[in-house]
């Protein structure tokens, strides 16, 4: 749905993107990950033309992003944290005005549905709803026409526990049901953990990394070792070994290739004597840290 | 994206404070007007910033730019709300131009002048507020771009022009169809929205900032040399033009200029008016003493009178007598309205009205800017003035006062009687559309009307049966103030003689209907004249 390719952006000396490699497969609900300040926000704009880039190919719905037109917006839903809403109006009054833009393609009995689970006030301008309603109210007039590619920029951010928990069941149910192409943005992975089937992990302006969540999760392995005596780091560290941490008579480290077996056979060559050795599943969130902190040490690894 | 309620209303402001002086029968609303169009410019600023802040056309936050909503559309949207305000204006002109009985020219002359700057001036601010969207770069050199260029360019201009010493006047003298200031409002007003739908429909921000930046410079020096299409030098003469001339009137001079007493003479034993149809008068405004190609046209330039426009001489019709005077006007309505002779004048002692007047021109010699008698009799005299005859246009209940819509243009209003120093009086208004506000020619006309109407009244008290005939006083207590598109005279009707006289007039003015005569033009007349016994007086 949205392909990438070398995507530069600069902002006067600063360079933002570095040649950014994305790709939104069609059906799936892309994660779009990584710290505050990696690009994120700007590659999502650059690829819905909002900022023009210096460099690179974006495609989206197979068109280059620049040339996006209103029969490719009566497809896309974009809702983003620092959208500049009409304030002004209520909720009724917005969708009332978005309406006939999008024509056949407004759903009003899905708009109805969405109005009923989202619990949005409707005599409030928007400007006095709070930040989470206002994100549901931008939600509403970004779905009701049910997309074919929804994009969600920081849809979470600012939002108490609360709000965050029932904006992402909602979001959740309807990406489900629904099977959108969704890409979100995000710098708090949990977030997106229990609805993301895809990731892309951003960082410093470019792509760290981009896999299915069950691949990912499937290689990714926590170990942490306990030997009879101190250990001492190997020599060579196999690159598929990241952030190993010794102390003293234990080790830990982040595999991201396990396999069950040939992993655990490396392992206990490269650290002799150990007297247990505890694999266990990664959550997205630990692979995004340990990733992040691999960067961190090793920025051209 | 909808507008927000805040530009709506300042929209709405802006179109009802147009009409709320221009329509607001108050005599110092105009005036007041003018002052408040002092705010009009951070009206208009704040408005088109208001608006494009609904659709910023840079900002990668827009809402408007994530739905199926193209830029040109909402530079369409923009251009319309222009439209509508711009239109809202007009149409409040063309109802003030309606209420006051103003031709479509003068009145297109208002509507251009009360929209196009402005037009261009929202524009101009649509167009910086439009660049200032874009939030890598700072506001402020956007509003640099657009509004200081011409501020540092006309600085520039003034330093190399040397100002103190040469001034910075338009570079040419004369009159032009493209005036300087015509020139920049409508370069303005053509260009700025052009940039202006470069940079919101098109999002081409450099080229359009860098086209803000140069127009905006060039538009000082059009004051300077952009002046285009000079108006030819008969146009701009007082002559009237050809196709209102009335071609039936012939005029000679039968004798010349003997009696100079004080620098006057009677008029009419030295002109001579033959042709005018019956209950005809024609007016003569001025004589230009030598004709175009004489050394003398600039300064020897007299006229005819004493000073006052009631005084001018005229002549009424049925051959070629010559008279001066109100007598001759109510000579040439009785022609046409028998059962006005035999109607007292206002008051016996009003002698200036009962008595026929002759007008005499002034020729003391004393001024180099005057003729001499030799001269006067030796040159050709150029004669302009004009032909009218009274037509009844309407009647009105003093008691309630009342306005009439007056066939020539203009509208005449009867207030109430009011008492000022010089007594009781009743004062006529009269606003006649006003050429002289046009700065320039207008659909290629100037002004071409050079009388002052001077309006009869028949006023009679249907209880008592008193009638009077009345010319009214020129001028009155009211001052006279500034009138949008249209010049105010101002009648009156005064209590005079002695106090009996006075009681019946009061009791006429409060209680009376007053038929009202108005002069209409039947041509002007503008005849080239030669010294007496040289030959007939030529319509040229």
């Amino acid at each position: 749905m949205i392909t990438i390719r070398g995507l530069k952006k600069h902002f006067r000396r600063t360079e933002a993107l570095r040649g950014v490699d994305l790709d939104v497969p069609e059906g799936k609900v892309t994660a779009f990950l990584g710290p505050n300040g990696a690009g994120k926000t700007t590659t999502i704009k650059c690829a819905m033309n909002l900022l023009p880039r210096d460099g690179g190919v974006v495609e989206v719905m197979g068109i280059d992003a620049t040339k996006l037109s209103p029969k490719q917006w009566r497809r896309i839903g974009y809702v983003s944290e620092n959208q500049l809403m009409p304030e002004w109006l209520t909720v009724p009054k917005l969708l009332q005005h978005l309406r006939p833009l999008y024509g056949e393609h407004w759903d009003r009995d899905f708009e109805k549905k969405l109005l009923r689970e989202l619990d949005l006030p409707m005599k409030t301008p928007l400007r006095s709803l709070s930040r989470g309603q206002r994100m549901k109210a931008a939600l509403v007039s970004s779905l009701a026409y049910r997309p074919q590619l929804v994009v969600l920029d920081e849809p979470f951010s600012g939002l108490d526990p609360l709000m965050r928990d029932e904006f992402l069941t909602s979001l959740l149910e309807l990406t489900e049901t629904e099977g959108w192409t969704v890409w979100i943005s995000s710098h708090d992975i949990e977030e997106v953990e229990r609805f993301a089937d895809r990731v892309a992990i951003l960082n410093h302006g470019r792509v760290d990394l981009q896999e299915d969540v069950t691949s990912l999760q499937s290689r990714f392995r926590q170990v942490e070792m306990v030997a009879s005596q101190e250990i001492s780091p190997p020599p060579d560290v196999p690159p598929v070994w990241l952030n190993l941490r010794v102390e003293g008579r234990s080790a830990k480290l982040v595999h991201t290739n396990y396999e069950e077996g040939r992993s655990r056979r490396e392992i206990d060559a490269a650290f002799p004597g150990l007297i247990r050795t505890d694999v266990r599943p990664m959550t997205l969130r630990e692979i995004f840290v340990a990733l992040a902190r691999s960067f961190r040490s090793n920025p051209n690894s | 994206m909808p507008l927000h309620p805040f530009s709506i209303l300042l929209a709405v402001v802006v179109v009802a404070c147009h009409a709320l002086f221009l329509l607001w029968p108050h005599p110092k609303a105009h005036e007041w007007g003018w002052q408040a169009t002092l705010l009009l410019p951070v009206f208009l600023l704040v408005l088109w910033i208001s608006v494009q802040r609904a659709v910023p056309t840079f900002d990668d936050r827009s809402y408007h730019r994530t739905r199926p909503i193209t830029d040109g559309a909402a530079y369409r949207k923009m251009v319309m709300l222009l439209g509508l305000v711009f239109g809202g204006i007009a149409l409040a002109v063309l109802l003030y131009a309606w209420s006051q009985n103003i031709g479509w020219e003068v009145a297109s002359w208002g509507i251009a002048a009360l929209t196009l700057p402005a037009v261009a001036w929202s524009c101009a601010c649509g167009l910086a507020s439009s660049l200032s969207t874009r939030r890598q770069v700072l506001t402020l050199w956007s509003w640099l771009a657009v509004m200081g260029a011409p501020a540092l360019s006309f600085a520039l201009m003034a330093l190399i022009r040397d100002v103190p010493r040469v001034g910075i006047g338009p570079e040419l003298t004369g009159n032009f169809y493209l005036s300087s200031i015509r020139t920049i409002v409508l370069a303005a007003v053509v260009i700025y929205p052009l940039i202006w739908w470069l940079a919101a429909a098109g999002r081409k921000w450099k080229t359009a900032m860098g086209l803000s930046v140069w127009i905006g410079a060039l538009l000082p020096w059009l004051w300077v040399h952009g002046q285009f299409f000079p108006v030819p030098e008969s146009e701009h003469d007082w002559s009237a033009p050809e196709e209102n001339r009335a071609g039936h009137v012939k005029i000679d001079r039968p004798a010349p200029v003997t009696t100079h007493d004080g620098g006057a003479f009677r008029a009419n034993e030295v002109l001579n008016l033959t042709g005018l149809r019956t209950g005809e008068v024609a007016n003569i405004h001025w004589i230009r003493i030598g004709s175009d190609d004489t050394v003398h046209r600039r300064s020897l330039f007299a006229r005819m009178g004493v000073g006052n426009d009631r005084f001018e001489p005229m002549f009424r019709g049925e051959g070629s007598e010559g008279f001066g005077g109100f007598s001759v006007l109510w000579d040439s309505l009785a022609a046409r309205f028998p059962e006005v002779s035999g109607i007292p004048t206002w008051s016996a002692e009003d002698v200036r009205i009962s008595e026929p007047y002759l007008g005499n021109l002034r020729l003391d010699g004393e001024s180099e800017h005057r003729p001499t008698l030799e001269e006067c009799n030796r040159e050709v005299w150029v004669v302009q003035g004009e032909v009218f005859s009274y037509e009844e246009v309407g009647e009105v209940d003093l008691s309630i006062g009342g306005r009439l819509r007056v066939p020539d243009g203009g509208v005449l209003m009867f207030g109430e009687m009011t008492e000022t120093q010089g007594g009781k009086e009743l004062p006529l208004h009269y606003r006649l559309e006003s050429w002289q506000q046009l700065d320039g020619p207008w659909f290629g006309k100037r002004d071409n009307k050079l009388y002052f109407p001077l309006p009869l009244l028949i006023i009679e008290d249907p209880r008592s049966g008193e009638r009077r005939r009345v010319v009214p006083t020129i001028g009155g207590s009211l001052a006279r103030t500034h009138q949008f598109l249209v010049d105010p005279f101002l009648y009156s009707v005064r209590l005079t003689g002695s106090p009996a006289e006075q009681l019946v007039q009061e009791a006429l003015l409060r209680n009376g209907n007053a038929r009202v005569f108005w002069p209409l033009t039947k041509g002007t007349l503008s005849h080239e004249v030669p010294p007496p016994s040289a030959g007939d007086g030529i319509d040229h």
